[in-house]
C-alpha cells in the first residue's frame, strides 16, 4: 500500500466512525444521553485548559503505568521460577485460573475492605495483568528448542549468556504479546478500579462524578481521555522496542 | 578415554542399543556405522552426557566436548559469526579465530548472514565451524557431511582430520558413507539394529 493510501485510510477511518458518532447523536436528539462528538470535544478542551485535569490524569496515569510495571517484573519473576519449578508451576497455574475468571468488580470491593482507596487501582492492575503476562511467558517458555537448549549444555554455555541468547529471544514475541494485551486490559481494570474506589483526583472518580450527577458530556470526554493515553502508551511501548531492535540491528551492521 | 561398558538404552521401552561395550583411546577417530534406527546418534548423545544409559556404565576422561548435530542447530536470531561466538569463553574477544574458522570453511562471505539465509550445506558447515572454534578433546560427529556435495565432503573431512589430529583429539564419527569412513577414521564400529 503507498503512502497516500495509507494516509487516506488512517484519516478516513476514524473520521468514518466519528460521523456514525454524529448521526447516532443526531437521530437520539437528547445529548444529556448521547452528546456529540463536537460537544464532548468542546468539553474537552474546557477540561484541558484548567491545571487540575493534568493533576488527574497524571495520577491515573501512575496508578495504571506502575501497576503495568510491577505485573509484567512479578510476572517475569514468577514464569523464570515457575519455568524451573514444575511443582510451583502446577500449583500456581489454578490461582491464575481463577483470577482470570473472577469479575473484576468482586477484586476490586475485596481491595478496597482490604486496604484503603488509593492503593485499589494499581493493585486491581497488578492483579489483572499478572495472570496476563505470566501466561504468556509460561507458554514462551514450553516453546523454548530443545535443541538449541541441548547446544547450550553441550558448550558448557554459562546460564546468563544462555538466558541472553536463548531464553530472552525465544520469549520476547510472548512478552511483546503479553504487553500489548495487558496494556487495554490494565487501563480497563485501573480505571473501574477508580470509578469503585473513588480516590481522589483521579479520571476514574472523575466519571463516578459524572455518572452521579448525571453529566454525560464530562464522562464522554473523560473516557475520550483514557481511551488516547492509552492509544499513546501503547505506541510509545510500540516505538521503544522497535528502537531497541534498529539498536541491534545497526550494532550488528557496525 | 571413553569406554561404553555393556550400555543398554531404549525410548519408551523401544531399545535402541543393547549391552554395547567398545572404547574410544586418547587421539582416535572412530567411525560409527549402521542401518537407520540401530542407535548411532543415541551413542552420540549418550556419550554426550545428553542422555543417561538405562543400564550398563559409560567412563568418560574427556572434559570438553565438540558437538556437530545431525542438524546444524544455529540460532536462528544470531549471525554467522555470532553463532560461532556464543560458543567461545570470551565472545567479544576471538582473537581472529572467527574469521580464520570461516576461511577454513569456505564461510568467510558469509560471516554477517543469519541462518536462515544460508543453503543447507552452508548450516552444516557453520555448525562444523562452531565445533571447530570451540576445540575439545572429543569431536562427535553426527553425519556432518550428508548434505554436502563430493567435493566439499571430501576437502572438509580432510579438514576435520587434520584439525582433530593436530589437536590430539579423539572423534566419534557417525556415517553412512564407507569413503568418509576410510578417510576419516582409525577403526570403525559397526552397529547392528538393536546391538
Amino acid at each position: 500500500m503507498n503512502y497516500a493510501k495509507r494516509v487516506c485510510r488512517v484519516l478516513l477511518i476514524p473520521l468514518f466512525w466519528l460521523l456514525v458518532w454524529w448521526v447516532a447523536a443526531w437521530m437520539i436528539a437528547k445529548p444529556l444521553l448521547f452528546p456529540t462528538p463536537w460537544a464532548v470535544l468542546k468539553r474537552l478542551t474546557e477540561l484541558m485548559a484548567t491545571k487540575e485535569f493534568y493533576l488527574i490524569t497524571a495520577n491515573s496515569i501512575w496508578n495504571v503505568v506502575f501497576g503495568i510495571l510491577i505485573a509484567v517484573i512479578g510476572g517475569g519473576i514468577l514464569s523464570l521460577i515457575t519455568s524451573r519449578i514444575s511443582l510451583l508451576r502446577e500449583a500456581i497455574l489454578p490461582i491464575m485460573t481463577v483470577i482470570k475468571a473472577t469479575p473484576v468488580a468482586s477484586f476490586i470491593i475485596l481491595a478496597l475492605i482490604w486496604m484503603g482507596s488509593a492503593n485499589v487501582p494499581t493493585f486491581i492492575t497488578v492483579l489483572i495483568v499478572l495472570p496476563v503476562v505470566w501466561t504468556n511467558l509460561d507458554e514462551g517458555f514450553s516453546h523454548m528448542d530443545p535443541q538449541l537448549i541441548e547446544v547450550a549444555k553441550v558448550y558448557k554455555m554459562p546460564a546468563w549468556r544462555t538466558f541472553r541468547i536463548l531464553t530472552l529471544p525465544t520469549l520476547k514475541p510472548y512478552f511483546v504479546s503479553a504487553c500489548r494485551t495487558s496494556m487495554g486490559l490494565a487501563w480497563k481494570a485501573g480505571i473501574a478500579a477508580e470509578i469503585i474506589a473513588m480516590p481522589r483526583n483521579t479520571i476514574g472518580t472523575m466519571i463516578g462524578d459524572a455518572k452521579q450527577y448525571i453529566m454525560t458530556e464530562d464522562m464522554f470526554a473523560w473516557t475520550l481521555t483514557v481511551i488516547l493515553l492509552s492509544l499513546v502508551i501503547e505506541f510509545l511501548f510500540a516505538w521503544i522496542f522497535r528502537k531497541l531492535d534498529s539498536a541491534r540491528k545497526v550494532r550488528k551492521e557496525a | 578415554m571413553l569406554t561404553f561398558d555393556r550400555v543398554s538404552f531404549s525410548y519408551a521401552k523401544k531399545p535402541v542399543l543393547n549391552e554395547l561395550s567398545f572404547t574410544l583411546s586418547d587421539g582416535e577417530i572412530l567411525a560409527v556405522m549402521g542401518p537407520s534406527g540401530c542407535g548411532k546418534t543415541t551413542l552420540l548423545t549418550l556419550a554426550a552426557g545428553l542422555n543417561k544409559p538405562k543400564a550398563g556404565k559409560i567412563i568418560s576422561t574427556f572434559t570438553k566436548i565438540a558437538y556437530v548435530f545431525q542438524e546444524p542447530r544455529l540460532f536462528p536470531w544470531m549471525s554467522v559469526e555470532d553463532n560461532l561466538r556464543a560458543v567461545l569463553p570470551e565472545p567479544k574477544q576471538d582473537d581472529g579465530r572467527v574469521s580464520e574458522v570461516l576461511t577454513l570453511v569456505g564461510l568467510s562471505d558469509c560471516a554477517g548472514q543469519y541462518p536462515d539465509e544460508l543453503s543447507g550445506g552452508m548450516k552444516i558447515r557453520a555448525s562444523l565451524a562452531r565445533a571447530l572454534i570451540y576445540g575439545g578433546d572429543l569431536f562427535l560427529l553426527d553425519e556432518p557431511f550428508a548434505a554436502l556435495d563430493e567435493a566439499l565432503r571430501r576437502s572438509l573431512s580432510e579438514l576435520l582430520k587434520q584439525t582433530i589430529r593436530q589437536s590430539g583429539a579423539s572423534a566419534l564419527f557417525v556415517t553412512h558413507q564407507l569413503s568418509d569412513a576410510q578417510i576419516m577414521a582409525d577403526r570403525i564400529l559397526s552397529l547392528p539394529l538393536h546391538s
